[in-house]
């Protein structure tokens, strides 16, 4: 049992470190350089990164994944952990939302009303999948009842989808509409009717190494803000 | 001539190279050793293997003649065919075996059972003809496969082998059986067998090849009188 | 001979130790996986979550689909089969390997290749909504294509495997008879092949029933068009696994009831050899 527990985290004979972060898929491209800068600035560390929809990554922590670190992307999947955390989350950065549509906007669409249109297939994600939460809350807040074609798994399904041309809107985070290029585009949602994603990162009680998970942490509120920024995160 | 055919097939380093000919209401029998090409022939006759060179002709009408770009496929040649083991479908009952080809060939079903009933009364076996494949003996089904043959009024009946599943006991009595049922079929015949007595009883001319080439041909008491070769002379040394 | 008849009588009396050690551990190694399921199982909730209208829509969603995507499989994979098992072309292997590939594939990738190719934007899609303004995706369509997609091959290799150790000269006695290669397959081969058709049809249908991987990325997750048994439970999984749990059940105890039926009542005899 010891031994699996080393072998999980902790120091390595070689005097290197592991450290597991688990991280919503949101923010892949962002976190994937932070990890390169961060590994950079400490060189004792090997960082392992594993993204998924932050409730899939949330379901794996109370199922005892080896992690040290777990960045959501709403508060809603933290709370679901919150018993298994090492001191408080704390946000970290945002994300804005808006409707991706595809190159050009060929179905005109300009507002969230747009979104009740028959002739443009609006997809989302299922229940429980962040993105899934803000966009009830969006829609809520402006009074429109979206004609939801389809409920996708993650936030990339949703991207996906739209990006290959099956479905014409859904609400992502403006980092994926940065993401995805020439492939889509996004329609900004105003202000009164939207909402700010709030991540928040924590470090696990289980972690093993609570030092560098502290230090990664730190790093993530630190130079790697602008990492952050330059792939679309915060207040752009 | 019914039959006049110059058979060349090539197979993995064994090569199949005989010329044949049949009369109308003759039987010839093709006698050889395991492996001459026996069956081979057969089945080029029957077009199941193409042949690939010679020519095949039946009642003046090309079968098979690979340099003119002839090939007729086998279910379009006026040839019947015994089979060893007698290949009678299993799923079927004896008069759905027998009324099998005239249903390929487009007759409605109760003709065609109409049919199958004639050819059973015939071969003895009218009473059998609910029976399936396998509650029926050897004898039986050698001449069910019989039946099922002349069904579609072939110009040519092939029979490879008819005797060579059954038991010792029975074969002589379903030999006689056959030959009284082959005198009365007006197609001409080609029955392969390696049994010199199976030739005597039921041939009007034999045939010997070995190693896919014809060895020698004629009557039975000439090829027994004279043997071409040694093999020619173990097989019908003991009645000349 | 009196004694190899001993010798036989024994011989099927004890069979080698190891061979029936190591079988026995696959056994448990099959077993163990589904009474950890059954152990976790809240059965309290069965009633409520089989009540559950999204359960049910779910659920027969799934049986049509998956059907309906083995019917189709058979439609085009019983003629695929046959030309690989029949005939003897050039590249005869590489289509093989091509009509399989979806087995072996991640489900993932194939929808993703499904969605490129059958999607509104995709290399043949494109076609379906300029002329008839239709899309696969999001629709039952979908679905049935992504499951045949994923379940043809495994009919396809089990009757390839049946028609070529079928006698192929009751076939050639057919031909003799005055048969076409059509209707020698209709009447000689397929009824030989029959106990392999079968186990082909509920391989696929299994198969089709259980997919969610290539369904959900080319046809998406919408309730009773697109939601099927096996989608729910996956997603399930996350965010209700109470619910995942029951689900899970109610999708074994279906299979093991096909599979245990199969082998009985239509597979013929199951002491005799081969099928």
């Amino acid at each position: 049992m010891l031994a699996l527990v080393a072998a999980c985290g902790g120091d390595d004979g070689d005097g290197t470190t592991e450290l597991n972060v688990l991280a919503a898929t949101s923010l892949t491209d962002a976190f994937g350089a932070i990890e390169q800068a961060f590994e950079t600035a400490n060189p004792g560390v090997n960082v392992t990164m594993s993204f998924g929809g932050s409730s899939t990554l949330a379901t794996q922590i109370q199922n005892g994944a080896p992690a040290d670190v777990f960045a959501s992307a709403d508060e809603k999947n933290m709370d679901l952990i919150t018993d298994l955390l090492f001191g408080d989350s704390s946000v970290f950065t945002t994300n804005e939302l808006q409707i991706m549509v595809a190159p050009g906007n060929p179905r005109d669409i300009r507002s969230l009303a747009d979104l009740t249109r028959t002739d443009v297939i609006v997809i989302t994600a299922q229940p429980g999948v962040p993105i899934r939460t803000y966009t009830d809350d969006v829609l809520a807040n402006a009074g429109v009842v979206a004609n939801f074609r389809s409920f996708e798994a993650n936030v990339g399904g949703i991207v996906t989808k739209i990006t290959g041309g099956a479905a014409d809107a859904g609400i992502v985070y403006r980092t994926d509409v940065i993401a995805a290029g020439s492939k889509a585009q996004g329609v900004r949602i105003p202000l009164d009717q939207n909402l700010v994603a709030q991540y928040p990162i924590g470090v696990l009680a289980a972690s093993t190494n609570r030092r560098a998970a502290d230090a990664f942490v730190a790093f993530v509120n630190g130079p790697g803000q602008s990492l952050l920024a330059s792939y679309g995160f915060g207040d752009g | 001539m019914v039959l006049h055919g110059h058979v060349v097939v090539e197979r993995n380093r064994f090569t199949l190279d005989a010329s044949i000919s049949v009369r109308a209401g003759e039987t010839l029998a093709v006698l050889g050793p395991n492996g001459a090409g026996k069956t081979t022939l057969l089945r080029a006759l029957a077009g199941l293997v193409p042949i690939s060179a010679g020519s095949i002709e039946l009642d003046g009408a090309l079968l098979d003649d690979p340099d003119h770009d002839v090939f007729i496929v086998p279910e379009r040649r006026p040839i019947g065919f015994v089979f060893q083991d007698y290949l009678l479908f299993p799923d079927m009952s004896v008069v759905e075996n027998v009324a099998f080809g005239p249903r390929a060939r487009g007759t409605n079903h109760e003709q065609a059972l109409a049919r199958a009933s004639e050819l059973l009364e015939w071969v003895g076996l009218g009473d059998h003809a609910e029976k399936r494949p396998d509650a029926i003996s050897g004898g039986q089904a050698q001449r069910v496969a019989l039946a099922r043959a002349m069904a579609v009024s072939p110009r040519l009946l092939l029979l490879d082998e008819p005797l060579a599943a059954l038991d010792v006991t029975t074969r002589r009595s379903v030999r006689s059986d056959l030959s009284r049922l082959l005198a009365g079929v007006d197609s001409a015949r080609i029955l392969v067998t390696h049994d010199p007595r199976d030739a005597r009883a039921l041939a009007d001319r034999l045939m010997i090849i070995e190693n896919g080439r014809v060895v020698q041909s004629g009557s039975f008491d000439d090829i027994a009188a004279n043997p071409a070769t040694p093999y020619v002379h173990e097989l019908l040394g003991d009645f000349s | 001979m009196i004694d190899t008849n001993r010798r036989a009588r024994r011989l099927r009396e004890r069979p080698p130790a190891g061979v029936v050690a190591l079988a026995l551990l696959a056994i448990v190694f099959f077993a163990l996986p589904f009474l950890g399921l059954l152990w976790k199982v809240p059965w309290s909730d069965v009633g409520r979550v089989l009540g559950k209208s999204e359960v049910r829509t779910a659920l027969w969603l799934s049986i049509r689909t998956s059907v309906a995507s083995a019917l189709l499989a058979g439609f085009f994979g019983i003629p695929l089969a046959w030309l690989l098992a029949r005939t003897n072309f050039p590249g005869r292997n590489f289509v093989r390997a091509l009509c399989t590939m979806s087995m072996v594939l991640p489900p993932v990738v194939g929808g993703v290749a499904l969605f490129f190719s059958f999607g509104r934007r995709g290399l043949f899609g494109q076609y379906l909504d300029q002329w008839f303004s239709f899309q696969l995706t999001f629709t039952v369509w979908g679905v049935i294509v992504a499951q045949t997609f994923v379940a043809m091959p495994f009919l396809v290799l089990t009757v390839e495997a049946a028609i070529r150790q079928a006698d192929a000269r009751y076939e050639d006695a057919a031909r003799t008879l005055g048969a076409t290669r059509s209707y020698v397959f209709r009447r000689i081969t397929l009824p030989a092949i029959r106990p392999a058709l079968l186990a082909g049809f509920v391989l696929a249908w299994a198969r089709a029933l259980g997919e969610f991987g290539a369904t959900i990325t080319f046809a998406g997750n919408f309730p009773g068009t697109t939601q099927t048994i096996s989608i729910a439970t996956f997603l399930a999984l996350e965010t209700d696994q109470r619910d995942a749990l029951v689900l899970s059940v109610v999708m074994i105890a279906t299979s093991f009831a096909v599979l245990l039926g199969l082998r009985d009542r239509w597979m013929g005899r199951t002491d005799g050899v081969g099928y």
